[in-house]
């Protein structure tokens, strides 16, 4: 890790990996063709985003054609949900997804109930967990479109997708699309999409020591959905736009190097993170884990300090050279604190004192070790002034 | 932390414009619920998750029942809004300091859109126990139609000498008889309907936005911070 | 007053959204109460609630000759802006003598945000708490001070 800070907040995205940089630069100097171009300068780079395209479907255990290249996990998401349930309401308009998805899905789903689709939301348990009985009873003849993410962005926890898939597949009078977005779960779970029983994903490169601004929507070719940017013409239609190269480049080669890596960190991280929570409890007294840590990603750490708001921590953090995030009220647009760390049930005065660690590919023990000295004193700091003690 | 939670109960709503509803309540104990005007509570209704918000009192403490004026927002107001009556909900309050007691002075009233709740209160506290003294009432909104309590101002005004009401709209020109200005609040709209700037004490009520731009206009024209109170709806 | 609300993180990313005076008062805040045993105060004020993520203490002792404020104290549960607006607030009401307890009263958000040198419009509230608490904490004394 660099040593002027400690960057615990790889939830939110990741270093670039230098194989995956290299990989990238010859399309970001000199081979900056358009792939729509007729000419030669074109036509290289409308193979070598082909040629990317394959490797991804290899990894996810897809055809080439069902991966439709976007400007991130958003905009997937957007597609997914909006692209999905438009091109498929003659045959219902019912929508089920689990009351944590990240905001790009729930707003979209929201969105649609002005269009006339309704949505269910389902509840989630103290673990973040849906009830599969709920979504059981949830599904109609006119549900179109299921969308459950695999793994958390706040709490790490992992839903049951396969369940959920041989649930769909037991039901006789629902058939709807299952979308799921894989952001987080990518290059810590595996993502084969036959095997997970998906017919929709969503994966983003800045996740995974790649690239921003590239992700993908899988999408089983049995499935029609409509776009939501038009164009040119890119991408069969279906997300127009001149393709982002190099982003392209980049995120295969950054699937491949996490695949490569993803059974030892997994093991690596799950250590580091274990022995992460063993320091915070012996030094720091009245602090709350959120979230079961079975069935949890391997580099998530989601804690409440009692009296001690998430902003201030954060930014005392900060200057301190350690880099997490919060689900305190304060630092959202609505002042509202994390809507997942409410539908877990946390107390919200406890929401309040939340901040989320999430360890990477760089994190050492000796990151940990300074860290865990350096959050006693902000805690320490912090606590002396509060008004909850 | 103090809490004074009190049960009510829906009894009528009325829509007083597109996107602004009255609410009426009376306390399910039938007792009295003692407040002044300009003051607020605090509400979380059952169905939200999250936190509440805080709505100032629109109806003034002489009335039956108690009022709620809410601009349909977001989770909390619509909420509230959709309630039907017979509906039960808990208030907590009555909070809030915005209004002096003793407004014996020349009073300004400076209300941005739905800012005008607590302003509407203490107005209809005056003509109820006849409290002395002049009110003007700078009332901005961005169109006819977001006007709320136009006619029941319009009322109060025809039947009150001390009150001079003067609407502004900033996104609609339509000819009114009620409408004095077509711009947002400036210095050359004060100076023409307040004659003298001095000696007034002014309440700014709106969103943080129009009550930092009242406030910073205010002091630029010399207004002493002292003389000048703001409430600000978030 | 200069009130610099145009707030933009500078090409460093040293400066934040926060103004430096904002800063300042988060990680330097002036007047806390570390412990309030036998702290001997005139008046105390409450607001705000965990739920809301933001709760305020305040403690005042007033100069009985003079009725302005001579010690303003105070403890905060909340983020950067709560803690560096109770911080300014507990200076201005000490500062210069000390604030008479009429100004102490209608202190207004909009003057403790000026003296922050401007917060962001979604942490305004913050400022709100701490008018509020001061005036709790004057009206309790005041209370005290006529029975």
């Amino acid at each position: 890790m660099n040593n002027k800070y400690i960057f615990l907040d790889n939830a939110s995205t990741t270093p670039i990996d230098q194989k995956v940089l290299n990989a990238m630069m010859p399309y970001l100097k000199d081979k900056y063709g358009n792939p729509s171009s007729l000419h030669r300068l074109g036509r290289i780079n409308k193979s070598s985003i082909e040629k990317s395209r394959q490797e991804i479907a290899q990894y996810i255990g897809s055809e080439t054609q069902e991966i439709f290249f976007t400007s991130g996990g958003t905009e997937s998401d957007n597609l997914a949900i909006f692209g999905i349930a438009r091109a498929n309401k003659h045959k219902g308009k019912h929508i089920i997804v689990s009351c944590i998805e990240h905001k790009a899905i729930l707003d979209s789903s929201k969105k649609l109930e002005n269009e006339g689709f309704e949505v269910t939301y389902l509840d989630v348990d103290k673990n973040g967990i849906i009830s599969l009985d709920q979504f059981r009873s949830s599904l109609r003849k006119d549900t179109i479109l299921v969308s459950i993410m695999y793994a958390n962005n706040e709490i790490g926890t992992i839903q049951p997708i396969k369940k959920i898939s041989e649930i769909l597949r037991e039901n006789r009078d629902a058939n709807p699309i299952f979308h799921c977005d894989a952001c987080q779960a990518t290059g810590v779970l595996p993502i084969k999409v036959k095997e997970l029983g998906v017919d929709a994903l969503t994966v983003s490169a800045s996740k995974i020591y790649g690239p921003k601004g590239i992700g993908f929507l899988y999408i089983n070719k049995k499935y029609s959905f409509e776009p939501i940017i038009y164009g040119g013409g890119q991408e069969r239609s279906l997300r127009s736009g001149t393709e982002n190269v190099a982003g392209i480049i980049g995120f295969a080669k950054a699937i491949q190097i996490s695949e490569q890596k993803r059974i030892s960190e997994n093991v690596r991280l799950t250590k580091l993170r274990d022995y992460f929570i063993l320091q915070i409890k012996k030094n720091i007294k009245d602090v709350v884990i959120n979230g079961s840590l079975k069935n949890r990603l391997p580099n998530n750490l989601n804690v409440s300090i009692r009296g001690v708001e998430g902003e201030s921590l954060v930014l005392l953090l900060d200057e301190k050279g350690v880099f997490c995030s919060t689900g305190s009220a304060c630092s959202s647009i609505d002042l509202n604190p994390s809507h997942v760390l409410v539908k877990i049930g946390l107390p919200l005065e406890l929401a309040h004192c939340s901040v989320r660690f999430t360890l990477g590919r760089h994190t050492r023990k000796s990151d940990i070790d300074h860290s865990v000295k350096l959050l006693v004193e902000c805690v320490d700091k912090i606590r002396s002034i509060t008004t909850i003690k | 932390m103090q809490t004074n939670n009190r049960e009510f109960i829906l009894v009528e709503k009325k829509k007083e414009t597109e996107d602004v509803t009255s609410l009426y309540f009376q306390t399910a104990d039938g007792l009295s619920f003692p407040f002044k005007s300009g003051q607020y509570i605090n509400v979380k209704p059952r169905s939200v998750s999250g936190h509440g918000k805080s709505y100032t009192i629109s109806s003034s403490p002489s009335e039956k029942l108690l009022c709620l004026t809410i601009k349909r927002k977001g989770v909390v107001s619509s909420a509230l809004i959709d309630m039907v009556t017979g509906e039960k909900v808990i208030f907590d309050g009555p909070y809030g300091f915005f209004f002096p007691e003793d407004y014996i002075y020349d009073v300004v009233m400076i209300a941005g859109g739905i800012g005008s709740t607590p302003f509407y209160s203490v107005i209809k506290d005056k003509v109820a126990n006849n409290i002395p003294g002049r009110v003007h009432l700078l009332y901005s909104n961005k169109t006819l139609s977001d006007i709320t309590f136009l006619n029941d101002l319009n009322k109060i005004a025809k039947e009150n000498k001390w009150l001079n009401i003067i609407h502004c709209l900033t996104q609609d020109k339509t000819k009114h008889s009620l409408i004095k200005e077509y711009s947002r609040i400036d210095k050359k709209i004060l100076k023409k309907n307040l004659t003298s700037l001095n000696k007034k004490k002014y309440f700014i009520c709106g969103s943080i936005a129009f009550v930092n731009d009242l406030w910073k206009l205010l002091k630029s024209e010399a207004v002493p911070e002292e003389d000048i109170f703001t409430e600000s709806f978030f | 007053m200069k009130n610099n609300t145009k707030k933009t993180c500078s090409p460093d990313g040293k400066n934040w959204a926060y103004s430096q005076i904002v800063k300042e008062h988060f990680f330097y805040p002036r007047n806390i109460l570390f412990d309030e045993t036998g702290y001997e105060a005139d008046g105390v004020g409450m607001v705000g609630s965990p739920e809301c993520g933001d709760v305020m203490h305040v403690w005042i002792k007033i100069d009985k000759k003079t009725n302005r404020i001579k010690e303003c104290k105070w403890r905060t549960f909340g983020c950067a802006s709560a803690i560096a607006s109770v911080s300014m607030m507990s200076v201005m009401a000490t500062e210069n003598g000390g604030m008479d307890l009429k100004t102490a009263q209608t202190l207004k958000p909009q003057q403790i945000v000026e003296r922050l040198g401007g917060l962001p419009e979604r942490k305004f509230h913050c400022s709100v708490l701490g008018h509020e608490a001061l005036r709790d904490a004057v009206i309790d004394y005041l209370k005290h001070a006529n029975k």
